[in-house]
């Protein structure tokens, strides 16, 4: 099987943390071009719509630089970016279900893709994944998009989520238990992973 | 050998890692971060905004001053109450909103007032009204209509219950159950079915039971505090964490468990340091 390089794994130039805390000018705009798209997707697959994703990427970049004192290290930004994103999702949604429970219309039960694709059927896939994940217990969901979707191994998610790696691994086998049942409700048809036909 | 069902990915990545995060949006989401963090020092405007922000506010304690009596909202401010109740003139009209409600006052002009009732109780003494005059309060089943009169709305759970002391209303509910004009001395409740808990998941059931005993009587204090204890336990990290611990502070304080109030009081700082709840929170001290 091919070495999977981690989607959620995005790299920054070495030294770009020290330059963003000791202000140097243009430093913060390389780190949020680094990282804005992977806290957009994070939104996204944590049950944002493309909009409120974008809003909650703005937020957690503006949260990193009024906090980037705190931030240790390089190694741990991923880890100190999601904590900061956990929060701000939390946060959106939560204005969501107000906004929704105090208006007099329906809440809109429609939804968009937020990525770009090459082919309707990848859209229609893009929006079966985040239905069922927004059904799931958020500790579900954050397990399922770090592991499944950024592909961080279990001690990294352990790690991110402050959690023990038993804990980490337990959570992941419900989480696709719960959403291999959530997507055959759907109607969509059983899932045969590419990678289980690598040898 | 091959894993159980559970063990196995689902490969996820491998269908949404064909999309990408499209370049305008990033593009967007960098521009506006960096917009925001841009020391605006360099802005004139800032100053002009400020002396005219100061000379505002010189007006408004001199207004205040000279013209002292219940604040008047500005059309489509959202006010909320703690621990104690706020009245609010509206022309020659007045709205009292009692401990731990919620309004919106949608619209406000000499002839007509439309207000929006999101959560607790409030009381309305409304002045005569001209013919082509209109005063409407709005919850999340009903709407009311005043006739000239003084009456009282009250959000019971998913329930909304007018109650009218002087004149009439007429009052529309979002369901089946239509209009009907209520008279002095009168009550009634609308449940509406279409918030029913069907509609609700668990974890918003929960809330809304412990908010609407905390509205309720005093006895029922100790069942809410249980449900909000029950919600932190769990749904830890909750989408309603930081609603379910503020209550659950007020509560405490309200039983007279000062000691685990304040512990909770400070858990609350340090988990939601920038909460505009925070601030009641240690204006209640």
């Amino acid at each position: 099987m091919g070495q999977k390089e981690p989607m959620g794994r995005g790299s920054v130039p070495s030294g770009l943390l020290a330059a963003c805390q000791a202000g140097e000018p243009g430093a913060f705009e390389q780190l949020f071009s680094a990282r804005a798209g992977q806290i957009y997707r994070w939104g996204l697959f944590l049950g944002l719509s493309p909009a409120d994703a974008e809003d909650a990427a703005q937020e957690v970049l503006v949260v990193a630089f009024k906090r980037i004192a705190s931030c240790r290290a390089e190694a741990v930004l991923t880890t100190w970016l999601f904590q900061i994103t956990r929060r701000v999702v939390a946060n959106a949604r939560r204005r969501r279900w107000w906004r929704e429970l105090v208006s007099s219309a329906p809440p809109d039960q429609t939804m968009e893709a937020g990525l770009a694709h090459e082919s309707a059927s990848d859209v229609q896939q893009e929006l079966g994944i985040r239905e069922c994940l927004a059904k799931l217990p958020r500790a579900q969901a954050e397990v399922l998009l770090l592991l499944e979707i950024d592909g961080f191994t279990r001690e990294e998610v352990a790690q991110m989520l402050e959690l023990p790696a038993g804990t980490v691994a337990s959570r992941l086998r419900l989480a696709r238990a719960s959403f291999r049942a959530l997507w055959e409700a759907e109607g969509q048809s059983p899932f045969q992973p590419e990678n289980e036909q690598a040898p | 050998m091959s894993a159980p069902p559970d063990e196995k990915e689902l490969g996820l990545r491998n269908i949404v890692g064909k999309g990408v995060v499209p370049a305008q949006v990033q593009r967007r989401i960098v521009l506006r971060a960096i917009e925001r963090i841009e020391p605006r020092a360099h802005r004139p405007v800032r100053w002009v905004y400020a002396t005219v922000g100061l000379v505002a506010a010189v007006a408004l304690v001199v207004a205040g001053w000279f013209g002292r009596g219940p604040p008047r909202p500005s059309a489509g401010s959202l006010v909320a109450t703690t621990s104690s109740a706020a009245t609010y003139a509206i022309g020659p009209h007045r709205v009292e909103l009692l401990p731990l409600s919620r309004m919106r006052f949608a619209h406000i002009d000499p002839g007509a007032v439309e207000l929006e009732l999101q959560s607790g109780r409030a009381n309305f003494q409304v002045a005569h009204l001209l013919p082509a005059e209109h005063f409407k309060v709005q919850s999340e089943g009903v709407l009311v209509e005043v006739v000239g009169t003084r009456f009282a709305v009250e959000i019971e759970g998913p329930c909304q219950k007018v109650r009218v002391q002087e004149g009439q209303v007429r009052v529309t509910s979002r369901g089946p159950e239509g209009s009907a004009v209520l008279l002095p001395g009168q009550e009634r409740t609308w449940c509406p079915k279409a918030s029913g808990p069907e509609a609700l998941t668990a974890e918003e059931r929960l809330v809304r039971e412990a908010l609407a005993l905390i509205r309720g009587d005093e006895s029922d204090l100790p069942k809410a505090a249980a449900l909000l204890e029950r919600y932190r336990i769990e749904y830890a990290d909750g989408v309603f964490e930081e609603e379910v611990l503020f209550y659950l502070c007020l509560t405490r304080d309200r039983l007279g468990q000062t000691e685990e109030a304040h512990r909770l009081k400070e858990l609350f700082w340090a988990k939601f340091p920038g909460s505009g709840r925070g601030e009641k929170l240690r204006q209640q001290r």
